[in-house]
C-alpha cells in the first residue's frame, strides 16, 4: 500500500500534535512521550522527504484506499483524543474545585485566628498600659508610683516612730535625773528635821535655865518658848514636804516605767513593720515587673503570629495562580481538539492544503495564547504606581 | 464609616484576602465577581478606590477601567490593577486605560495596605 505523502504528513503531524498537547497537560511523565512523538514525526517526515512537501506519484486506487484507512484512523484518534481531553478537563475542574474550597476554608481559619491574636494583643497592650498608668482612683497614679508612695509613707511613719521613741528614751533619762534630785531633797529634809529636833532640845534646855534664873530669866524663857515653837513648826513642815515628795516619787516611778515600756514596744513594732512592708513592696514590684514583661512577650508573639498569617495569606494566593494556569491548560486542550477535528475534516474531504492551512492557523493560535501567569515563585509581586 | 474600597476579582479567595486585609484596617470593602458586576456596584455606591483583576469573565480589568473613567464620579478616583499579569505591554495598556498603579499577584497584605493608605489615606 502506498500512501500520498501529503496526507501522511498531515496525519503524522496531527497525531504528534494532539498526542503532545494532551500528554503535556495530563501528567508530567507523559511529556517524555510528547517529546518522543514530536521527534519521531519529524524524523519520519525527513526520511520520507515530506518536510520538503515533495509528492510521490501513486496509483489512484491505492491512494483512495489508503486515504480511507487513514481517515478511519484519524477518526479513531479524534475520538480517543476527545475522550482524553474530556477526562483531563474534568480532572482539572475537580482539582480547581478542591483547591478553591480548601483555600477558602484556610482563609476563613486564618481570619479567625488573626481576630483572636489581635484581641490577645490588645489585651496584652492594655495590661502593659495598666502597669504604667493604671487609674487607681481619681489621682490616676501608676501601680509603680503607688508602690513607691506606699514605701515612702511607710518609711516616714517608721522614721517618726523611731524619733518619738528616741524622745521617750530621753524622757526616761530625764525622769531618772528627777528621781535622783528627789532623793537628794529627801536627804536634805532629813537634815532639816534633825536640826529642828536639836533646836527643840536646845530651846527646852534654855527654858529650864531661864526658870532657874527666876525673874531675871523671864524674858529669856519667852524667847526659848518661841524658838521651841519654831522648831516644832519646822519639823511639821518638813514632814509634810516629805509626804509630798514620797507621793511625787511614786508618780515618777510609775511614769518612768510607762515611758520606758512604750518606747521599747513602739521601736520593735515599727522596725518589724518597716521590714515587712519593704519586703512585701519589693515582692509586689517584682510581680508587677514580671507581669509587664510577660505582657510584652505576649505582644511580641502576637506580632510574630500576625506576620506568619501575613505570609500565609500571600502564599495562599497560589490558588488564584493555579486556577488561571488550569484555565490556560483547558484552552490549550480545546485548541488541540479543534486541530484534530480540522485535520479529520480535511482528510475526509480530501482538502490537503486547506487542512494544512487550518493546522498552521491552530499552531499560531496556540503560540498567541498568552500565558496568564508570569510568576515562577510565590514571593510577593511588584508594586508600581503610575 | 471607613473609606470604601471596591475589589473586583473572579477569584473568591482573592476577594476574601483583600477584604480580610483591608477590613482589619478599618476600610469598608465592597466585592464584585467580574468587570460587569464591578461596574454595576461602582455605579450604585461610589468607591474611594477600585482594585481590579485583569483576566475576568464578561468584562476584563482594562475594559472596566475604561468604562469607569467615562463616569463623572470616577474620572479622578484611584484605580489599581491587582493581577498575575506582569508584562510591560500589559502595564502600558493599563496606564493608557487610566490605571493609577499596578500590583502583581501574589500580593503581600502589608504592602497592599501600605499602598492603599498611600493612595487614599
Amino acid at each position: 500500500m502506498r500512501l500520498s505523502v501529503g496526507w501522511t504528513a498531515i496525519a503524522v503531524l496531527a497525531i504528534a500534535a494532539s498526542t503532545a498537547l494532551c500528554a503535556w497537560y495530563l501528567a508530567p511523565w507523559w511529556r517524555v512521550l510528547a517529546i518522543f512523538a514530536g521527534a519521531g514525526a519529524i524524523a519520519w517526515l525527513a526520511a520520507r522527504g515530506a518536510v520538503s512537501g515533495a509528492a510521490v506519484p501513486a496509483p489512484a486506487a491505492d491512494a483512495a484506499g489508503g486515504r480511507s484507512e487513514l481517515v478511519a484512523l484519524l477518526a479513531e484518534l479524534a475520538e480517543l483524543e476527545r475522550h482524553h481531553c474530556e477526562a483531563g478537563s474534568a480532572d482539572l475542574d475537580r482539582v480547581g474545585g478542591l483547591l478553591r474550597q480548601a483555600i477558602e476554608d484556610l482563609l476563613a481559619a486564618f481570619a479567625e485566628m488573626n481576630r483572636h491574636i489581635q484581641a490577645q494583643r490588645d489585651l496584652a497592650l492594655s495590661i502593659v498600659d495598666s502597669m504604667a498608668t493604671e487609674a487607681n482612683g481619681p489621682d490616676n497614679v501608676s501601680f509603680a508610683e503607688f508602690v513607691e508612695d506606699t514605701s515612702r509613707s511607710m518609711g516616714a511613719f517608721v522614721d517618726n516612730t523611731i524619733a518619738t521613741s528616741k524622745i521617750a528614751m530621753g524622757l526616761v533619762e530625764t525622769m531618772d535625773g528627777i528621781d535622783q534630785e528627789t532623793r537628794a531633797m529627801g536627804a536634805i529634809l532629813g537634815e532639816i528635821e534633825a536640826i529642828a529636833k536639836q533646836t527643840n532640845l536646845l530651846a527646852l534646855n534654855a527654858a529650864i535655865e531661864a526658870a532657874r534664873a527666876g525673874e531675871a530669866g523671864r524674858g529669856f524663857a519667852v524667847v526659848a518658848d518661841e524658838v521651841r515653837n519654831l522648831s516644832q513648826r519646822t519639823n511639821q513642815f518638813s514632814q509634810e514636804i516629805r509626804q509630798r515628795m514620797d507621793a511625787v516619787g511614786v508618780s515618777l516611778t510609775k511614769a518612768h516605767e510607762a515611758i520606758y515600756a512604750v518606747a521599747a514596744m513602739d521601736m520593735n513594732f515599727a522596725l518589724h513593720s518597716k521590714d515587712r512592708v519593704q519586703s512585701t513592696m519589693a515582692r509586689i514590684g517584682r510581680i508587677n515587673a514580671r507581669m509587664a514583661e510577660a505582657a510584652r512577650e505576649i505582644d511580641g508573639h502576637a506580632t510574630g503570629v500576625a506576620s506568619g498569617v501575613n505570609g500565609a495569606v500571600t502564599a495562599l494566593q497560589f490558588q488564584d495562580m493555579t486556577n488561571q494556569l488550569l484555565e490556560h491548560a483547558r484552552r490549550q486542550m480545546a485548541l488541540a481538539r479543534e486541530a484534530m477535528e480540522a485535520a479529520l475534516a480535511g482528510a475526509r474531504e480530501g482538502a490537503v492544503e486547506r487542512a494544512r492551512g487550518q493546522l498552521r492557523e491552530h499552531g499560531e493560535r496556540v503560540a498567541r495564547a498568552a500565558h496568564p501567569v508570569g510568576q515562577r515563585h510565590m514571593g510577593s509581586g511588584d508594586v508600581e504606581l503610575f | 464609616m471607613g473609606k470604601v474600597v471596591l475589589t473586583v476579582d473572579d477569584s473568591a479567595s482573592i476577594r476574601q484576602m483583600v477584604a480580610f486585609t483591608l477590613k482589619s484596617a478599618g476600610y469598608d470593602v465592597v466585592e464584585a465577581v467580574d468587570g460587569e458586576d464591578g461596574l454595576a456596584k461602582a455605579r450604585s455606591r461610589v468607591a474611594d478606590l477600585v482594585l481590579t483583576d485583569q483576566n475576568m469573565p464578561k468584562m476584563d480589568g482594562l475594559s472596566l477601567i475604561k468604562a469607569l473613567r467615562a463616569l463623572p464620579d470616577y474620572r479622578s478616583k484611584p484605580i489599581l490593577m491587582l493581577t498575575t499579569e506582569s508584562s510591560d505591554a500589559m502595564k502600558s495598556a493599563g496606564r493608557a486605560a487610566g490605571a493609577t498603579g499596578w500590583l502583581v499577584k501574589p500580593f503581600d497584605p502589608q504592602k497592599l495596605l501600605e499602598v492603599v493608605k498611600k493612595v487614599i489615606g
